[in-house]
């Protein structure tokens, strides 16, 4: 879509970093995998658009292959398919050359998926954020409105105080999201749920970017929340969240990060991460292929550690600390279930 | 004749130049990952060609390329810079989608005609924009049609993000077309579908149409002195008219083989940048549609193979994007050299320094 030659020439550049990488690492590589145990589970997984190299979703799924690889002795093997497309090609061509199970962090092979897996019987498929229906297919489902609704109490909290960053102690918290999807809304409906929890006069102003790729549109939409007296932004919006956390940094409040610890992009300037363990549930995934039998469904949620807060390397000493524990007693209702939160795509 | 032999030989030669210095380049970077360059090679083309299953796969992979090379030859061939590719096959696929998933209760054959002449019509009146403005106005055409891209990009993925998102979808998409808007697959066990017979009935068309048509002539004296074109009569603008609504038709068609052959629904930004590989390709095929045929089948090798390299041998999947950019990097060399005569003025520059 974008300028052809940038992106070859980006690509070239990658290619050239990861290959020398690769060099340097190649003889520690391949002396891990040939401990030699007879039959070893043989695991694949296809990323999603965007490939390896996103610092979030597909890099999270790879740690946890490389955990299986190292803990359980799992064969592994990770491909990028270049358009959503071929993932008939890669599902099948995986299954053939005897995978035992095969990944898919791509939700766009929902469809394929479905007619593939019943093909090979002996290969186990898996997919995430979505349910497919099938005897050897698991999906794997995070409780992203659980995480979410942690960070909707905490930003309730945080809001009030004028203490900290250049925060106007109005009961104004907002949100950014990249779509209006349930997928989306997941996690605001948590983050409302969260942020009413503590006080129900806390207001939620939400906007959607329409793109999950950016960060310039934003920015504009947080600068102008924080015209509109928010103080603490939550983002689920891909890269666009990248302009959202730089906002905040500009204005000196605070953003909440995404599915991986995003802390660091502006130290202090973002109030915690609500993590989506990828890894969590690829290495699960990775046990269970390695016992030889498999759930339908998997379901993590802040019990399962398959969500959870970041630990707030850097705001962890700004903030009153009787929030931090309020917000841990919360987590344990949540997980003990005296405080239930609506998942709207369950609805 | 003999000499007519000669320069097809030539031409051949010079568009293998620069994919043998691109695999050349590649086999460096394999080597220094740690691979062999032999097998990871020998995987791709094992991959792509080894049995029928593979050779069906990679006639898959090339049948939008074929189509996007054959767009951009046609305007480029008489000098008119359409860049607009990308954008003319996403509208294009998007009319096929919205035709194939609202007609109801179609014959199939009808269906897949009636998606075909709408998504070529709209890829037609897209290119007409630039054309127009091109033709009476001399407005640069290479700019207008580069920024339409974004134009038509950004609204197809409006319309499938907003008003014909597919309820309950997760990202951008409408729902299905109807099964009988469908372009069948050919064989089982492939993806190859009847998209592949539309490219290859346009390719005959465009060859019969640049090799044996008059226009084909007129193309090929509007590129090379527009202005002698003009006096001898050949009604230029008229003429860049029509042959951008060529090309626009042969791009639009790229996208509806896509939505009808292989998504079987519009996805926002579903296209690897089908357009701007075409555009490649045909650089590489000089402009003549066997030479844009052959260099869809390469690209449909690379990307069919790269998975089998990338599953075989291991070496990261992104070489492949790293070979078709040398090669653009090499046909670019190649392009300034014939357009500008860069070596020559580089010489020129270089011999009255010396004098000097």
């Amino acid at each position: 879509m974008a300028i052809p030659f940038n992106k070859r020439v980006f690509a070239v550049m990658t290619l050239i970093l990861v290959l020398l990488l690769a060099a340097c690492s190649s003889s520690e590589s391949s002396g891990g995998s040939d401990s030699s145990s007879g039959e070893k589970v043989k695991i694949a997984m296809i990323t999603s658009e965007g490939g390896l190299g996103d610092r979030s979703y597909n890099d999270s799924g790879n740690e946890g292959l490389k955990k299986a690889s190292d803990e359980l002795g799992a064969e592994v093997k990770v491909v990028e398919p270049q358009d959503v497309s071929e993932g008939e090609k890669y599902l099948t061509q995986l299954a053939q050359s005897g995978f035992d199970l095969v990944i898919t962090l791509d939700l766009g092979h929902e469809k394929v998926l479905k007619e593939i897996a019943p093909q090979y019987p002996d290969t186990q498929f898996a997919i995430f954020n979505t349910v497919v229906e099938g005897d050897n297919i698991t999906s794997v489902l995070f409780h992203e409105h659980e995480g979410s609704f942690l960070a909707g109490a905490l930003a309730a909290l945080v809001t009030q105080d004028e203490s900290v960053n250049n925060l106007n102690g109005e009961k104004v918290i907002s949100f950014v999201g990249g779509v209006d999807s349930p997928g989306i809304n997941k996690f605001l409906v948590g983050y409302e749920e969260g942020a009413k929890h503590i006080d129900p006069e806390t207001k939620v102003i939400v906007g959607y970017s329409n793109s999950f790729s950016d960060p310039s549109k934003g920015k504009e939409i947080t600068l102008s929340q924080i015209e509109q007296k928010a103080d603490v932004i939550y983002q689920v919006a891909g890269a666009t969240g990248e302009g959202v956390i730089d906002g905040a940094k500009t204005k000196d409040v605070f953003a909440i990060g995404v599915d991986s610890d995003q802390d660091y992009i502006a130290e202090g300037n973002v109030l915690t991460s609500v993590m989506k363990r990828v890894d969590v549930a690829v290495f699960e995934l990775s046990k269970a292929a390695q016992g030889g039998s498999y759930e339908s469904i998997i379901e993590l949620g802040l019990k399962e550690n398959g969500v959870q807060l970041s630990e707030m390397k850097f705001t962890k000493d700004m903030i009153n600390p009787d929030h931090i524990a309020k917000v841990e007693e919360i987590k344990e209702q949540i997980i003990n279930g005296e405080i239930e939160v609506t998942d709207v795509t369950k609805q | 004749m003999k000499r007519r032999k000669n320069n097809w030989l030539k031409s051949i030669f010079s568009s293998l130049i620069p994919v043998l210095l691109a695999f050349a380049v590649g086999s460096i970077l394999i080597m220094i990952g740690g691979y062999s360059p032999i097998e990871a090679y020998s995987s791709l083309f094992i991959g792509a060609l080894s049995n029928q299953n593979a050779i069906m796969n990679t006639l898959f992979a090339s049948t939008p390329l074929i189509l996007t090379g054959l767009a951009t030859a046609i305007a480029f061939k008489a000098n008119i810079y359409n860049m607009g590719v990308e954008g003319q096959l996403y509208l294009g696929a998007f009319a096929a989608a919205y035709l194939g998933f609202t007609l109801q209760g179609m014959p199939p054959f009808l269906h897949v005609a009636i998606c075909l002449v709408g998504g070529a019509f709209v890829g037609m009146m897209f290119a007409l924009v630039p054309a127009i403005l091109k033709a009476f106005w001399n407005v640069n055409e290479m700019v207008v049609t580069l920024m339409l891209n974004y134009a038509a990009i950004l609204f197809t993925t409006y319309l499938a993000s907003f008003p014909f998102k597919a309820p309950g979808a997760s990202n951008a998409t409408t729902v299905d077309i109807m099964p009988s808007a469908e372009l069948p697959r050919l064989f089982t066990g492939s993806q190859l579908n009847g998209g592949f017979i539309v490219a290859i009935g346009v390719f005959v068309l465009v060859w019969i149409l640049m090799k044996k048509m008059k226009l084909g002539y007129e193309m090929n004296s509007i590129g090379r002195n527009n202005e002698f074109s003009e006096y001898v009569g050949m009604g230029v603008a008229k003429k860049i008219i029509l042959i951008m609504s060529i090309s626009g038709i042969v791009a639009g068609l790229a996208g509806v083989g896509e939505v009808l052959g292989t998504h079987r629904r519009f996805v926002a930004e579903f296209s690897p940048d089908y357009g701007w590989t075409g555009l490649t390709i045909a650089l590489l095929g000089k402009h003549n549609p066997v030479g844009v045929l052959a260099g869809a089948l390469l690209f449909g090798i690379l990307k069919n193979g790269g998975s089998s390299m990338e599953l075989m041998v291991g070496v990261p999947r992104s070489l492949i994007d790293v070979i078709q950019g040398l090669i653009i990097l090499f046909l670019a060399v190649d392009f300034l050299n014939n357009q500008i005569g860069l070596t020559t003025k580089l010489k020129e520059r270089f011999n009255r320094r010396k004098v000097a």
